[in-house]
């Protein structure tokens, strides 16, 4: 677009200048063509001359060839040089530099509109000041010994100092000072071009801060951590990893990971292509030290990626679990023998009771019946504890079986329902149910959920005197939800979020009927998590209680 | 009419006392062994009705005793005693055709009214 609007103006002069040969020529012929004919009349000159004449004119283009194209080349290169500089004046003003022009003795002879950003005084302002106008008082010192370089003819380049704006703001500068001279190349005054890096600043701080925290933490970490490379060679080894495996930082960087024989479990570096690999969270698996032990370890990855997302490496974090997977083990075994252990005599004292009750060897009477009653409830009681202990242990150590089956569990629901529909009609509570009419198939283990029900509806009836016990369940699309809620004695607020911790037991009931073990709700919660559902709790003291639980359907 | 035999396998011998008065009060008569090898005996000389067999028992174990058994007779209800009732070993032992279980912790009498009912059917399978 400027090239064509160029070349009009440029033909434009053309035009110009060739109307004005054409007056010339037209002016200077007419002049000669008198003087010729005049002279001619006054016979002074010969014929030669006349022809002379005819010269002239044919020599006019070359004429104008030689005087008046150059000049009007002239003119239009001046405009050019005026238009460029104009030009850089304005990116010199639309820069977002501060671009500031001074004089050898410091003071401010050019201030663009970046400057005026930067800094926040207006060119009127500032224009006349000394520069040191702009430096705190502790940079003074600096700015003598810059001009000084600067009239020696050098450029100083990215000069990282500090400035004060006008609002009295500290702002971090990078400078680039550059002499000016005059045509003669004389030393004239001296261009400052200032840049604010303060955020810049920023970011490089709290990149430094990033980078110290990472490598505190790489050597604090009570776990190993070490990083792989695309190529799955280590390329970086905590004293952690030195301590659990054996091998030295020296002797672990470089190594590829498969090859590295410490460890057997090599789930990530099977994988020969990095992109393929999947991160690992609480995966547990053996290694093998370097003096021959084979650990357990706990282990974490992540991958890590380049500005574009691509995989670039792997870091990997894990901890020694050895220990605590024996002792654990420990406890499934002594909780599972002692449990079988104590249910043989406790069957043996329960049947013992039962057949004298049952009055099989002979007759009972009512005190000794009702003895016998209190010692058959109570070791009833205690074989509840030693199931549920069982449970809870199971629980705890993740080995609870989940069974995936598919049944439909609003009749499930009614089965529970009435199996306590005679007790409650006994303590004259209502036993409410709000149910859909079609049924719900979800996967699941229908004796864990049974379980839970019976828990959840168990702890309503020991804990309602009077009132009701409700139990609803809504199909939520993906999930079932079920609550069961009572107008029993409700929980204190501050109680309820450790409901569901075990040998919690909150309004123990005193008298007669059931004892609680405390661990109902864990039981219920752990059955419920296992199933990747949620169970929660809304109650008040004195008003009643409301347990919901969901379960997904797959 | 002559009361059914019943062989009890357990090697706890109160708890053998405690069934066999119940299962005497229930009207049957009870022969007991305490080990794999005297229930295998038992079982070929007295002819038992039903086998009520302990799983977890020093030597040969129950589920040995209920293979032995079943080799050679494979409709004689035999039910597994046992502590738990959710147990791998339930598994199995349904693999080798168990008729049912006895928890040890449960009402006993409830559980004999079961072990009736299973007797009642093998006779009734074996009268056609």
């Amino acid at each position: 677009m400027k090239n064509r609007s160029t070349n009009k103006k440029v033909k434009s002069h053309t035009a110009a200048n060739l109307f004005i040969t054409l007056l010339f020529v037209v002016f200077i012929t007419d002049v000669v063509t008198n003087v010729i004919t005049d002279a001619f009349r006054l016979s002074i000159l010969p014929e030669s001359i006349v022809d002379g004449f005819l010269v002239i004119l044919l020599a006019y283009p070359s004429l104008y060839m030689l005087i008046f194209r150059p000049l009007s080349r002239e003119i239009a290169q001046r405009k050019a040089t005026e238009k460029e500089l104009r030009r850089l004046a304005a990116i010199v003003e639309s820069s977002d530099d501060a671009i500031i022009g001074k004089t050898l003795d410091g003071r401010i002879v050019t201030w663009n509109r970046g400057a005026e950003k930067i800094y926040g005084y207006t060119a009127d302002e500032i224009k006349g000041k000394p520069i040191s106008f702009l430096a705190p008082s502790e940079r003074f010192n600096e700015i003598p010994k810059l001009i000084d370089k600067v009239r020696h003819g050098e450029s100083i380049e990215h000069y990282e100092t500090i400035r004060r704006r006008k609002n009295g703001e500290m702002i971090d500068v990078s400078l680039t000072i550059s002499p000016i001279r005059d045509a003669s190349g004389n030393i004239t005054g001296a261009s400052t071009i200032s840049r604010d890096i303060t955020e810049h600043k920023i970011s490089e701080e709290l990149l430094r801060r990033a980078k110290e925290q990472a490598e505190l933490l790489f050597r604090i970490s009570p776990s190993a951590i070490f990083t792989l490379d695309s190529k799955m060679r280590i390329t970086e080894w905590n004293d952690r990893a030195t301590e659990i495996t054996g091998y030295s930082k020296e002797e672990a960087i470089g190594k590829v990971c498969t090859m590295f024989e410490a460890f057997l479990c090599s789930k990530e570096c099977a994988v020969h292509k990095i992109t393929d690999i999947k991160p690992v969270f609480g995966e547990e698996c053996p290694i093998r030290t370097k003096d021959g032990r084979t650990l357990t370890i706990l282990k974490n990855t992540g991958r890590l990626k380049d500005k574009n997302s691509n995989t670039i490496g792997i870091i990997e974090s894990f901890s020694d679990i050895t220990e605590r997977t024996r002792i654990e083990k420990l406890k499934d075994e002594f909780i599972s023998t002692v449990s079988h252990e104590l249910r043989t005599p406790l069957s043996i004292t329960k049947e013992g009771i039962s057949l004298v009750l049952d009055k099989i060897p002979g007759p009972v009477n009512e005190q000794q019946a009702k003895i016998l009653t209190v010692s058959k409830n109570n070791v009833d009681r205690l074989a509840r504890i030693i199931n549920s202990l069982l449970d809870i242990s199971r629980i705890e150590s993740g080995k609870i079986e989940v069974r995936k089956e598919a049944f439909e569990v609003i009749s499930v629901i009614r089965q529970v329902l009435a199996a306590f529909e005679l007790k409650t009609k006994e303590k004259s509570l209502t036993l409410r149910a709000d149910l859909p009419k079609e049924g719900i198939i979800i996967h699941g283990d229908m004796d864990a959920i049974t379980q839970v029900l019976t828990n959840l509806i168990g702890n309503s009836y020991k804990f309602t005197g009077k009132g009701f016990i409700e139990v609803k369940a809504k199909d939520k699309g993906d999930a079932v939800e079920i609550s069961v809620a009572d107008t029993g004695i409700g929980i204190a607020k501050e109680n309820i979020p450790k409901l569901f911790n075990k040998f919690q037991q909150f309004g123990r009931v005193t008298g007669p009927g059931e004892k609680g073990t405390g661990l109902g709700l864990a039981i219920a919660k752990g059955i419920v998590t296992a199933h990747k559902g949620r169970i929660w709790a809304e109650s008040e003291s004195g008003k009643g209680t409301k347990i919901t639980f969901t379960l997904p359907k797959i | 009419m002559a009361k059914r035999k019943i062989l009890v396998v357990d090697d706890e011998i109160d708890f053998l006392e405690m069934i066999r008065l119940r299962l005497e009060a229930n009207n049957y008569s009870v022969i007991t062994a305490m080990d794999g090898n005297e229930a295998i005996e038992k079982f070929k000389t007295e002819n038992p009705a039903a086998v009520l067999l302990d799983i977890l028992m020093p030597g040969m174990d129950g589920l040995d005793v209920l293979k032995k058994i079943r080799q050679t007779n494979s409709k004689i209800p035999v039910f597994i005693i046992t502590a738990f009732s959710n147990e791998e070993r339930f598994k199995l032992a349904n693999k080798f055709n168990a008729s049912g279980f006895i928890v040890k912790t449960n009402d006993l009498q409830r559980e004999i009214q079961n072990i009736t009912t299973a007797i009642g059917i093998s006779e009734d399978f074996k009268g056609r």
